[in-house]
């Protein structure tokens, strides 16, 4: 069959549909036309604001091959910009640092400031000449990425084709309007990272359904039980879980803010969601994180994993146990999962897989999340 | 020590402040000989140093650069 008509299997109603065929998770080729179709043309996650805390922080990034360099400009607003000199390429900031006001190019010294202007060009018209008629400074500006901020999550439109992010986000931010409130990174031990030998959207299948809870996260317990489970489906744009039955960390008496007015549905309600493409969310009353996955190769994905509370309070030292805690329970789950997304790229491998059949209601998110591939790939 | 040396021990150490003295430092050698190129080749350097290390001569340095005709 060729790839038209698996496609087309794909995007079949979840109960005649088939999983996305194993090309999309072992053929180079089709992985560098996902890398452009699902990733660059879309809002991908590739950092986090919290590592560019003050203004002239600056945080080199590779996302897909692509050298980019985030910065807090002196607004205190984050822009990202190619991590490239417009004079002769050269990469112009390797690790990360504050850069005061200037980016300077460790080449030639031509100078931008931190909205990308350039603003000097020392000796471009000769020694001790810094100005030059064919040197038009307005012309010569970093080239900049669309970028947005959301939960702390810096995404990007590499290629700068998609509507505003706060469309694209639109029926996220609404469902979740609620938590539109200041979030408190944990810190060192709130932050960790994941290398995995998948392919990034089985990381992403895996995080949206709720299927495998009482298999592969059996030490959740009453926590995992499937029928406190619902599905959270939002056409092309993101999928995911939520539980009627989230309890909150306890420790001598001490538990974790709140986040503020929350309505009652928040007691022991929970929600994670994948925000398509790479992207993965997770809220409860008193603490939330974030998932970027990074793509690494085809079959590697780093996923960095930041942990967020409520007040400036829960960052207190009081708190650092049970911050400690938290962060252990969710890197365990999260390794949990490790050897399922690892075997399921393994089983790709095999050729006489068609792709899966779906569980038509439980596995209604992870199929969303298919449909929407296979449509943007297919665009 | 001297100047060269002054520059390349700042250089060596990364002495962003010392950078932006030094080299304002050649350049007015340079005008007091009357070489006008060599002034604003330093003080180029001066200048670059001065935005990097937001240091408090950099307006200086740049209107004096276009006061020659160098910077915009
Ligand atoms: S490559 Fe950046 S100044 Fe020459
Ligand atoms: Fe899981």
């Amino acid at each position: 069959m060729n790839q038209v008509s698996l496609l087309h299997d794909v995007k079949k109603p979840v109960a005649e549909a088939k999983g996305l065929p194993n090309q999309h998770y072992v053929d180079p080729v089709t992985f560098a036309d996902e890398s452009l179709k699902l990733l660059k043309q879309q809002w991908a996650g590739v950092g986090f604001g919290k590592d560019i805390p003050n203004k002239g922080d600056a945080l080199p990034i590779t996302f897909l091959g692509t050298p980019l360099l985030a910065v807090r400009n002196q607004d205190g607003a984050v822009r990202v910009f190619y991590n490239v000199c417009r004079h002769r390429g050269m990469q112009l900031i390797a690790e990360a640092s504050n850069l005061g006001k200037v980016i300077r190019c460790p080449y030639h010294s031509w100078c931008y400031d931190l909205d990308g202007k350039l603003r000097a060009s020392p000796h471009v018209g000769g020694p001790g000449q810094n100005i030059h008629d064919s040197i038009h400074r307005e012309e010569l500006s970093l080239l900049e990425v669309p970028s947005a901020v959301w939960r702390d999550v810096i995404f990007v439109n590499i290629e700068g084709n998609a509507p505003e992010f706060d469309v694209y986000a639109a029926e996220l931010k609404q469902r979740w309007a609620e938590f539109e409130q200041p979030i408190y990174h944990g810190g060192a031990e709130s932050s960790f990272k994941l290398d995995v030998a998948t392919n990034w959207k089985l990381a992403v299948e895996n995080y949206c359904e709720s299927y495998h809870l009482p298999w592969v996260h059996p030490g959740l317990n009453s926590y995992s039980r499937l029928e406190d489970h619902y599905h959270i489906e939002q056409d092309d744009r993101f999928s995911g879980q939520g539980t009627l039955v989230y309890r909150q960390l306890e420790e001598n008496g001490l538990k974790f803010s709140d986040f503020q007015a929350l309505s009652e549905q928040w007691n022991e309600g929970a929600e994670y969601v994948s925000l398509f493409p790479n992207v993965l969310f997770g809220v409860h009353r008193d603490h939330a994180f974030a998932i970027v996955l990074e793509p690494v190769a085809i079959d590697r994905t780093r996923e960095h994993i930041e942990l967020y509370y409520a007040t400036e309070q829960d960052l207190d030292a009081d708190y650092a146990e049970l911050r400690q805690k938290n962060a252990k329970l969710w890197k365990e789950v999260f390794s949990e999962d490790i050897h399922v997304v690892e075997g399921m790229q393994k089983g790709r491998h095999c050729a006489a897989f068609d792709g899966g059949k779906f569980s038509p209601v439980m596995d209604s998110p992870t199929h969303l999340f298919h449909r929407w591939v296979a449509e943007r790939y297919e665009s | 020590m001297n100047l060269d040396e002054d520059l390349i021990s700042a250089h060596q150490t990364y002495n962003l402040p010392r950078l932006v003295v030094l080299y304002q430092q050649a350049a007015e050698e340079a005008f007091a000989r009357q070489d006008i190129d060599a002034g604003c080749f330093y003080l180029t350097h001066a200048y670059i140093f001065s935005l990097e290390g937001n240091h408090a001569d950099s307006k200086k340095i740049h209107a004096r650069l276009v006061d020659y005709g160098r910077e915009a």
